[in-house]
């Protein structure tokens, strides 16, 4: 069998440590993710949707290695993303992230610019290799990434503080590809954003993965955006998978009871008299 | 000067609508002071839920805090916020304490923060009514009919709880209880769902138009979130940069805009349960009320825009009765109109 390309989670599981029930007790242990497996193919996009506490940051914090696997693995065009001794910098170039706070996830003190740059000196195997090469390119570079997410050259100078909540998400979108990533997960990267703004970031977005045959991985609690982006939609509740199905069946058609519920508490504008 | 009693009679008269004129708040910025609400005038009407919408920057929440005294001591707000015939922007401190819980109450948005969690619900809920002569345990039997009232089950075994035992649509709940301890007439919420679940949200929701109708209360909501506004809001009033570009009916005001800020607003909200491609979005963000573009704020986002959007400020015009748009083109949006938004107004 040929590996599978594209991301495969199977049977993840990851537990964090509860509350102590007394003070010489053993800790209980509350499982976040259960038993969760999940392919995400190139060119695809899978949401990833349910309340909170459900575990769909969990699942997203999992495949970068900011929390640990309990059990199950996780599999990038084939290779373990969980071993430690293969996760190397052929890995990490090829996956980034994109969080909600587009403010935060962006150091403040840096300008665009040196954000940019500071991705390449931090995985340098993963830089454009005329840039790697040629340190003069790094510029033009940045200037050409900012102008993929539609920004000016002129915001390579500034600091997220000068720059509109937007500007700030599409700096942390031109970050992420940077690295020439194939697999791109979006943590509620628009919840965050104006209703005015985020239709522009989402079709930056749509747009960014169409061009470059990326997977994408989208966390959030809007239906609404679900259904205009994802190719496929995984329903999440209380660390388990309940539902996965194409957005068309699952917005028509919907299995699970908790589906049903969580379609039919999602209110679309209402203009009727 | 009023003896109390009069007082109490002339609010007695048309205290059942808030009124808002001319609302300006001043604010200390990074060039100087700057008008950052900039001469808003709306009515609550009693029995009536009011939805004041916009992004960030359009001065919403610090229209709905002027209301309440709240803007902090560096700015300035000038205007009338109307209760009766008494002007609460005139109104000393104490008074305004008063005011607040007692005449207006306010639900902010994330009751993890807003509760004191080293207090019990009850006693929280309870705080208003013991400070009105009530004993202890009068309060606290009056806290749990309030808890139940806004449907937490179990409510008189719960006054005893702490904040952290609750979830977070139970707090909500617990907020507006408290909201609702001093009997007003006017109830502020400011992003009352936005930090809760969906399924809870719409839970929250029937609650708010339930107490509204039983309750007889005027309410003022405050939101960027037009799915929500659509389905509670009798009235609407849209900011943009400080300023109101449209007010009316809500069905109305979003079945037909007569603005085109709300216009674009309305095509940006992704819907749920039918299939829609991603609205063509509106250049840049939105304008920063300390920075605010000349003539009509919103002219460098607007495709309607010719020079004269440029330099003249629009102002707010009734273009049909009940409805009213602050753009130099509003007869355009609302000639092109249909039958069906004929019915609607």
């Amino acid at each position: 069998m040929t590996a599978a390309a594209g991301l495969r989670i199977t049977d993840l599981t990851v537990t964090y440590p509860g509350p102590r029930t007394s003070g010489f007790g053993r800790r209980s242990s509350i499982t976040a993710v259960d038993a969760v497996s999940l392919d995400v193919a190139p060119d695809e996009t899978v949401a990833l949707v349910g309340e909170s506490g459900s575990g769909k940051s969990t699942i997203a914090r999992a495949v970068v290695g900011l929390v640990a696997a309990s059990a199950g693995s996780i599999d990038f065009d084939g290779a373990s993303l969980l071993n430690l001794r293969t996760r190397d910098q052929w890995a990490r170039r090829n996956i980034a992230m994109i969080f909600q706070d587009p403010r935060s996830a962006l150091n403040p003190r840096m300008s665009a610019e040196a954000s940019i740059r500071e991705a390449w000196e931090a995985h340098p195997d993963a830089a454009p290799e005329d840039v790697r090469n040629d340190p003069r390119r790094r510029r033009a570079a940045v200037v050409d990434l900012l102008a993929q997410v539609g920004l000016d050259p002129d915001v390579a100078g500034k600091r997220p503080t000068a720059l509109s909540g937007g500007q700030c998400q599409r700096v942390s979108i031109a970050r992420a590809l940077a690295l020439s990533p194939r697999l791109l997960i979006c943590d509620e990267a628009v919840s965050a954003l104006d209703v005015s703004v985020q239709a522009q970031v989402l079709q930056l977005l749509v747009r960014v993965r169409a061009a470059r045959s990326l997977s994408m991985l989208f966390i959030t609690h809007d239906l609404g955006v679900v259904r205009q982006v994802a190719d496929r939609v995984a329903v999440m509740r209380r660390g388990e998978l309940v539902e996965n199905a194409d957005v068309r069946t699952l917005f028509t058609a919907p299995q699970h009871d908790y589906t049903k519920q969580l379609l039919a508490a999602a209110v679309d504008l209402d203009v009727r008299g | 000067m009023m003896s109390g009693s009069q007082r109490e009679e002339s609010r007695r008269v048309s205290a059942g609508t808030l009124r808002v004129r001319d609302l300006t708040i001043v604010l200390p910025g990074p060039r100087g002071m700057a008008d950052v609400v900039d001469g808003v005038s709306f009515d609550m009407v009693e029995g009536r839920t009011t939805g004041l919408i916009g992004e960030s920057g359009s001065g919403k929440s610090l229209t709905a805090m002027a209301l309440v005294g709240l803007i902090p001591d560096t700015g300035v707000v000038r205007g009338q916020v109307l209760l009766g015939d008494e002007d609460l922007l005139k109104a000393g401190r104490a008074r305004m304490r008063q005011v607040r819980g007692a005449e207006i109450s306010v639900v902010f948005q994330d009751p993890s923060t807003a509760l004191n969690p080293t207090m019990t619900i009850g006693d929280q809920v309870g705080e208003i009514l013991r400070e009105r002569g009530l004993s202890r345990s009068q309060a606290r039997e009056r806290a749990a009919d309030l808890l139940d009232h806004v449907g937490i089950p179990d409510a008189a075994a719960r006054v005893g709880a702490y904040p952290h035992e609750f979830s977070g649509g139970m707090r909500q709940r617990a907020m507006i209880a408290l909201a609702l301890a001093g009997q007003p007439r006017f109830i502020l919420a400011d992003e009352p769902t936005t930090a809760l679940d969906v399924t809870v949200q719409a839970r929250i929701l029937d609650l708010l138009g339930r107490l509204r109708d039983e309750d007889h209360l005027s309410m003022l909501l405050v939101s960027h979130d037009l799915r929500v506004m659509s389905h509670v809001a009798d009235d609407l009033v849209v900011m943009y940069a400080g300023r109101v570009c449209e007010r009316g009916g809500a069905k109305a005001v979003l079945n037909r805009p007569l603005h085109p800020y709300t216009d674009a607003l309305v095509r940006s909200v992704p819907s749920v349960h039918v299939e829609s491609a991603i609205a063509d979005p509106l250049p840049g963000s939105p304008a920063n009320p300390f920075d605010r573009p000349a003539g009509c704020p919103f002219h460098p986002r607007c495709p309607l825009a010719e020079d004269r959007c440029r330099t003249e400020v629009p102002a707010l015009r009734e273009i049909v009765p009940g409805r009213f748009s602050a753009c130099h083109f509003a007869e355009l949006a609302e000639r092109t109109s249909d039958s069906g938004a004929e019915e609607l107004r």
